[in-house]
């Protein structure tokens, strides 16, 4: 029992003792802080929509926010045509609800096309990408770019999109009539949130994410297999964008405002970081990257009200040189190294003793 | 219509002519060995074959389908022909489990990863060709870490994993001590007695224990075809190949 207790990778423990204190925290936190940390489950599902691509299949994407604000424009789009033109609109002489808004206007369809439309996009830039042999560090350039372009293009758009401005005074969810309470949001973002974890979970355990691995390890390889890398690039392309847009999607009943903020590079750099100092490729670094840096910007922001960014930096910049592969990373390898080691004798003195392999699948392969 | 043919393929890369009109054709289940100095155009031999280079003319055939130009993972794939390449090729973060795991036959389309399910029969799969090729021990090992002559094996067993009915192995015994390369000999005609093998190979004792049929390249064309024995005494093969690069063997 004692030895298959060894074997579980660390990674598990620390995604459990995550969310059995994300389902407690409403008990202890104050609402202001539970309405912080709503959106921290945001951030974890972005950063998790984040690390099955760049973790996975090696995938930098520099513009991963472009999908996280199309589904958080859909919806709060959707919300704002509720009642007939918005007042943002009005303001540019728009008198009627134009088309594509009027089907936005049916709300469950609007939650679907807040996945469907970043999946879509996805997959259009996906295959032009990936099907022209886009490599390396220009698949980070053309997602930089796109990123900035899509930006830009929801700042000049102000007729339909509020500019700069964004879209504010969007509702919180409701069910019958009455606006859902903070904890029950909390706690709807905490659902999803660990059906997210599970899905990621599921599908980076599987042969596709072994795939996935092998495309970010040796891509040139694996065609000799009969593999055609860019059909599971672009299938984890379109899949990361679906759960980028869904994070979207829930960010705005919580936060009530979107702007090209969520859209744009800077968001973009953002979950980068987030992943890069918890660590890629294993889920677990994601999320915990998510949920440090945005406490962390939270407490500091609050204490420490001129210096706070800078402290912040240095934070990071300390992870990022001491732990090249990422706190949970570097956990990580540490114990992937002592179990090799612990087989390597068992294998010489004892063959009986086996020691399983899947065991193993969580702790190799980080960028 | 032999089981794979070339038809006086060329290939030129911004005007050099690295082959030049080959004409290859080889039999069902035949070990053929392709020799030659460096530069001969034995490795674009291969890359022709496994769809990596597309032929600047002539026509490649395997079981009577045309796969000139075809992309290397239809021809992986669909035609079934693996590859062993010049210096071991893995993916160095996965474990050597996952490595042969990965090549396994018939679980290569998006799809199929997704319903692809490791019973036992597949498990016990693998385990045989760990065992073949010696590293079961090192299953979990992920394979930056092995020796480079583990490394080679562990590319041979990924072929293996991809059932192919015609194997191309490019110096699988390059940086080999010669223990290592021996062993990798037996394995070769132990694990692929059954197969079309096609190897392009340096080391003439090797080539000497393994080979059925053996073609010298030299300057992009064939210069002799025949037994090891023929082609060892034939006198242009001397005067080419054996003097200048290995005079002890001649």
């Amino acid at each position: 029992m004692m030895k298959e207790m060894k074997n579980i990778g660390w990674d598990k423990y620390i995604d459990v003792l995550l969310f059995a204190f994300l389902i407690g925290f409403p008990l202890v936190g104050s609402l202001f802080r539970v309405e912080m940390m709503s959106k921290c489950i945001v951030y974890i599902i972005f950063a998790l929509s984040l690390d099955i691509l760049w973790g996975s299949a090696g995938l930098m994407n520099l513009g991963q926010a472009m999908f996280f604000g199309l589904g958080g424009y859909v919806l709060a789009l959707s919300y704002a045509a509720r009642d007939g033109v918005p007042a943002f609109m009005a303001g540019f002489g728009v008198t009627e609800v134009p088309w594509f808004m009027q089907i936005l206007q049916n709300t469950p369809l609007a939650v679907l096309l807040g996945m469907v439309v970043p999946g879509v996009v996805a997959g259009l830039l996906g295959y032009f990408i990936f099907t022209s042999k886009v490599k390396g560090v220009f698949f980070n350039i053309i997602t930089l770019s796109l990123a900035s372009l899509i930006e830009m293009f929801f700042n000049n758009q102000q007729k339909y999109t509020g500019g700069a401005n964004g879209i504010s005074g969007l509702p919180p969810i409701t069910i019958g009539s009455e606006p859902l309470s903070i904890t029950a949001h909390y706690y709807l973002m905490l659902a999803v949130g660990v059906l997210v974890y599970l899905f990621c979970r599921w599908l980076t355990h599987s042969r596709f994410g072994m795939i996935l691995r092998s495309v970010r390890d040796n891509e040139s390889r694996l065609q000799f297999l009969g593999f055609n890398p860019a059909a599971f690039k672009l299938t984890i392309f379109v899949i990361s964008g679906m759960i980028a847009g869904l994070s979207g999607m829930l960010y705005i009943p919580i936060h009530s405002f979107i702007s090209p903020g969520n859209i744009g590079v800077a968001f973009s750099t953002s979950v980068l970081v987030w992943l890069a100092v918890g660590g890629r490729g294993n889920l677990t670094g994601a999320m915990v990257g998510a949920f440090l840096i945005t406490w962390m910007e939270s407490l500091l922001s609050e204490q420490f009200e001129n210096v706070w960014l800078l402290l912040l930096g240095a934070a990071m910049l300390a992870v990022v040189m001491f732990f090249p592969k990422g706190l949970v990373g570097t956990l990580l390898d540490w114990q992937y190294n002592r179990k090799i080691d612990r087989q390597m004798g068992l294998v010489q003195t004892d063959d009986s003793v086996e020691l399983r392999e899947s065991d193993f699948a969580t702790a190799k392969g980080k960028v | 219509m032999a089981f794979l043919e070339l038809r006086d393929v060329s290939v030129s890369f911004s005007g050099f002519l690295a082959v030049d009109q080959v004409s290859l054709s080889v039999e069902k289940g035949e070990t053929r060995v392709v020799i030659g100095p460096n530069g001969a155009g034995k490795t674009t031999i291969i890359d022709m074959i496994t769809g990596k280079t597309a032929p600047t003319s002539g026509k490649v055939f395997l079981g009577g389908a045309d796969i000139t130009g075809c992309s290397p993972h239809e021809i992986a794939g669909k035609y079934k022909v693996g590859r062993k390449f010049q210096g071991p090729n893995l993916f160095d973060f996965l474990s050597v489990y996952e490595n042969v795991e990965v090549a396994l036959a018939g679980h290569s389309s998006v799809l199929k990863t997704f319903l692809y399910r490791k019973n036992k029969s597949i498990a016990d799969e693998i385990k045989t060709i760990l065992e073949q090729i010696n590293l079961y021990g090192k299953r979990d090992v992920i394979s930056t870490s092995l020796s480079h002559g583990e490394r080679q094996w562990l590319e041979m067993g990924m072929v293996i994993a991809q059932k192919p009915q015609l194997i191309t192995l490019d110096e699988p015994t390059a940086g080999m001590t010669a223990d290592e390369t021996y062993k990798t000999g037996e394995m070769i005609k132990t694990m692929m007695k059954d197969k079309t093998v096609i190897v392009v190979e340096h080391d003439i004792d090797f080539v000497e224990q393994i080979a059925e049929t053996v073609t010298v390249l030299h300057q992009g064309k064939v210069l002799a075809e025949g037994t090891f024995a023929e082609v060892k005494r034939n006198p242009k093969v001397v005067q080419v190949y054996l003097k200048d690069d290995d005079e002890e063997v001649a």
